[in-house]
C-alpha cells in the first residue's frame, strides 16, 4: 500500500497454498473479501469499478479498481470515505497544490507461482 | 517512562496529529520539498496563526523538522517520525494477510475436494488448477 503523495509505503508478502485464481477472488468477491477484510464490501472488479469496504462499522475505505489482470495482478486506488467529502469541499474552495487527489493510496497485489511447489505468494 | 511507553506515546501523538485533515494536507505539501511557514500558509485558505498551530502540533508529534535560514524557519518532513505508525501498519497488514492466507487455503481445500469428487464420478472439468504442480 503506497501513498501517491508522500511515497510512504507498506509492503507485505505472504505465501498461500492456493492457486492464484482462488487468491484473486478474495480481492474481487465481496463474500470472500469480508472473510479477511472488513464487515461488508461492495465491489465492481473492473477498471474504474467501485471498491467499497466497511472496515469496522465506522470507517469505510472507498476507491476504485484501476488495473486487473486476473489472476496475477490487481491495483486499486482508495482513500477514507471522509476524504471524498472533504475533496468536494475543496473543489468549491481551491487551495492550490495541497488540494490533493481524492484517492491517494494505491494497493497493488501480485500473485506468482513458487517454482516446483504448489504455493503462491501474494504481494 | 520506559522505551516502549515512549514509543507508544510518540505513535499516539503522530496518529492524533494526522487525524486532522488539514495537517495531512500540510504534510503532503511539505513532502514535496522544504517550505517556510509563510509559503505553507499561502497555499491554504486559512489564517497564518492557524497554520502555525498546525505546524506546532506536527513538530511536537515528531513529524516535522525545522531549521532557520536568516529570518525564516523552514519545515521539512521527518520520515523517522512515522516509524511507530509504520510498525502499526505493518502489523495490521500482516494480521490481515494471515487471515487471507487461512481463508484462501480453506477455500482451496474445498475446491480440491469438489474436484476429486467430480473426478471420482468420472466427470470432466472441476477445479481449474487440478493437475498443476
Amino acid at each position: 500500500v503506497a501513498n501517491a503523495d508522500t511515497g510512504a509505503a507498506v509492503e507485505v508478502e505472504t505465501q498461500i497454498a492456493a492457486s492464484p485464481e482462488t487468491v484473486f477472488e478474495f480481492f474481487t468477491d465481496p463474500d470472500k473479501m469480508i472473510q479477511w477484510m472488513g464487515r461488508s464490501a461492495d465491489l465492481d472488479p473492473r477498471s474504474g469499478g467501485v471498491l467499497r469496504c466497511d472496515i469496522n462499522g465506522r470507517d469505510v475505505a472507498l476507491g476504485e479498481y484501476v488495473e486487473l489482470e486476473p489472476p496475477r495482478r490487481l491495483a486499486a486506488l482508495h482513500g477514507a470515505a471522509g476524504d471524498i467529502g472533504s475533496r468536494r469541499r475543496r473543489r468549491r474552495r481551491p487551495m492550490g497544490d495541497a488540494g490533493g487527489r481524492r484517492l491517494r493510496d494505491l494497493t497493488l497485489i501480485k500473485t506468482r507461482r513458487k517454482r516446483g511447489r504448489r504455493r503462491w505468494a501474494t504481494r | 517512562m520506559s522505551v516502549q511507553a515512549a514509543e507508544r506515546d510518540q505513535t499516539d501523538r503522530a496518529a492524533k496529529a494526522l487525524a486532522e485533515e488539514r495537517r495531512r494536507e500540510i504534510l503532503s505539501l511539505i513532502g514535496e520539498g522544504e517550505l517556510s511557514a509563510g509559503e505553507i500558509a499561502g497555499r491554504f485558505d486559512v489564517s497564518r496563526p492557524a497554520i502555525s498551530q498546525h505546524l506546532a502540533v506536527l513538530r511536537e508529534a515528531g513529524l516535522l523538522g525545522e531549521r532557520r535560514e536568516g529570518t525564516r524557519r523552514l519545515y521539512r518532513v521527518r520520515p523517522e517520525g512515522m516509524a511507530g505508525l509504520r510498525d502499526f501498519l505493518d502489523r495490521f497488514w500482516s494480521q490481515r494477510l494471515e487471515r487471507l492466507r487461512l481463508a484462501a487455503e480453506l477455500e482451496q481445500q474445498r475446491r480440491d475436494k469438489r474436484g476429486k469428487r467430480r473426478h471420482g464420478r468420472g466427470g470432466r472439468g472441476g477445479d481449474s488448477d487440478r493437475g498443476k504442480p
